[in-house]
């Protein structure tokens, strides 16, 4: 179907997406726009070491820019945030985003960071001229970001089992995450 | 397909400061972004402006200059670095802070290098770098109002002017 097509059977792009996951055997839930929460697509990306599964909850954002003096239609933004299985205290938190502030440089899209609300997540805002956005880039989002978290977890998870902090990082500087200097 | 060199007229014509560069060593292109790059945003930038540079680039290029292969979901890689390093002592709470600010941005994240230079960054997916003017536009100068909405208050943290607490408020 084209997009004329689906928007003319009221199918909203994240409602399109939810199709088009389920048809690649993601686990998909589409939850459409309720009160003040803008509709949002939860789905399963993958599973980490342990077989927890790990969430990611997609919606679609405008732009909001101070720099926009015509008022011309803006692009949109999709979010992609991955909330991790792991839990972590609020003490946790400093230690857990210095971890995410060394993973981020050499992460190849997004950010990791752990807050009170999510816990420790990761996210990716894909700009876009429309709001049906290549299903390509979506699902390469969902893939990029799934094998990078699942190579940062096992830091993540020897930090919350009790490894110390300049103990990882001192890993770190020897071991498989590169670090990228070059900024 | 288009290469970065293609960019720098569109950016030209909207008054954003460029110039074609290389990566030391290097084939690959990249273009740099001048200081005070936007003049929307020249004003408000003046304090952070003389060292706020920025560039962008093509993964793709990178990667085949090292014979990685390559798909044809490429990123523009936008980077602007902020004009401060962070004092090792101070480096925790920046990353809190940073990390509190990277949960509200619209778009890319702040970071630390393994220099302590903060910088933005925006990794932009771009299928077989198809993408229009408007986009590009929109995500340099939305990089620029972040650096001025939340780079003063990165920089006064990390100078110990202000506690991590008012630096997130």
């Amino acid at each position: 179907m084209s997009i004329a097509e689906l928007e003319a059977a009221g199918l909203s792009p994240l409602a399109y997406f939810e199709q088009a996951l389920r048809r690649l055997n993601y686990a998909v839930a589409y939850q459409p726009q309720h009160n003040s929460q803008p509709e949002q697509l939860l789905v399963v990306a993958g599973k980490d070491q342990q077989g927890q599964k790990i969430m990611a909850r997609l919606r679609l954002l405008t732009i909001e820019s101070e720099c926009n003096p015509e008022q011309e239609s803006l692009p949109v933004i999709l979010e992609n945030l991955m909330v991790l299985p792991q839990t972590c205290s609020l003490s946790q938190q400093a230690d857990l985003n210095l971890l995410a502030c060394i993973f981020n440089r050499s992460a190849p899209i997004g950010a990791f960071f752990a807050s009170s609300e999510w816990g420790l997540c990761y996210r990716y805002q894909q700009l876009s001229e429309s709001a049906w956005i290549s299903l390509n880039i979506i699902v390469n989002t969902l893939q990029q970001m799934l094998a990078t978290s699942l190579a940062c977890l096992p830091y993540f998870n020897a930090y919350l089992a009790g490894e110390t902090i300049s103990s990882l990082c001192q890993r770190l500087e020897s071991e498989a995450i590169p670090s990228d200097d070059s900024d | 397909m288009i290469q970065i060199e293609d960019l720098q007229p569109i950016l030209t014509a909207s008054e954003i400061l460029t110039e074609l560069a290389q990566f030391p060593g290097t084939q690959v292109p990249y273009l740099l972004l001048g200081p005070e790059a936007d003049p929307a945003y020249r004003d408000q930038t003046l304090q952070l402006s003389e060292a706020r540079v920025g560039s962008l680039v093509f993964i793709n290029d990178l990667l085949r200059s090292i014979g990685q292969p390559v798909s044809a979901i490429d990123q523009l890689q936008l980077t602007l670095t902020l004009p401060f390093t962070v004092p090792p002592t101070r480096v925790r709470e920046l990353a809190q802070c940073m990390a509190a600010f990277n949960q509200r941005l619209q778009l890319g994240n702040f970071g630390m290098n393994g220099q302590n230079l903060a910088y933005f960054r925006y990794h932009w997916l771009v299928f077989e770098r198809q993408f229009s003017s408007k986009s590009l536009l929109t995500a340099i100068r939305l990089a620029y109002q972040q650096c001025s909405d939340f780079g003063p208050r990165l920089e006064a943290l990390a100078s110990g002017q202000i506690q991590l607490a008012s630096a997130i408020d």
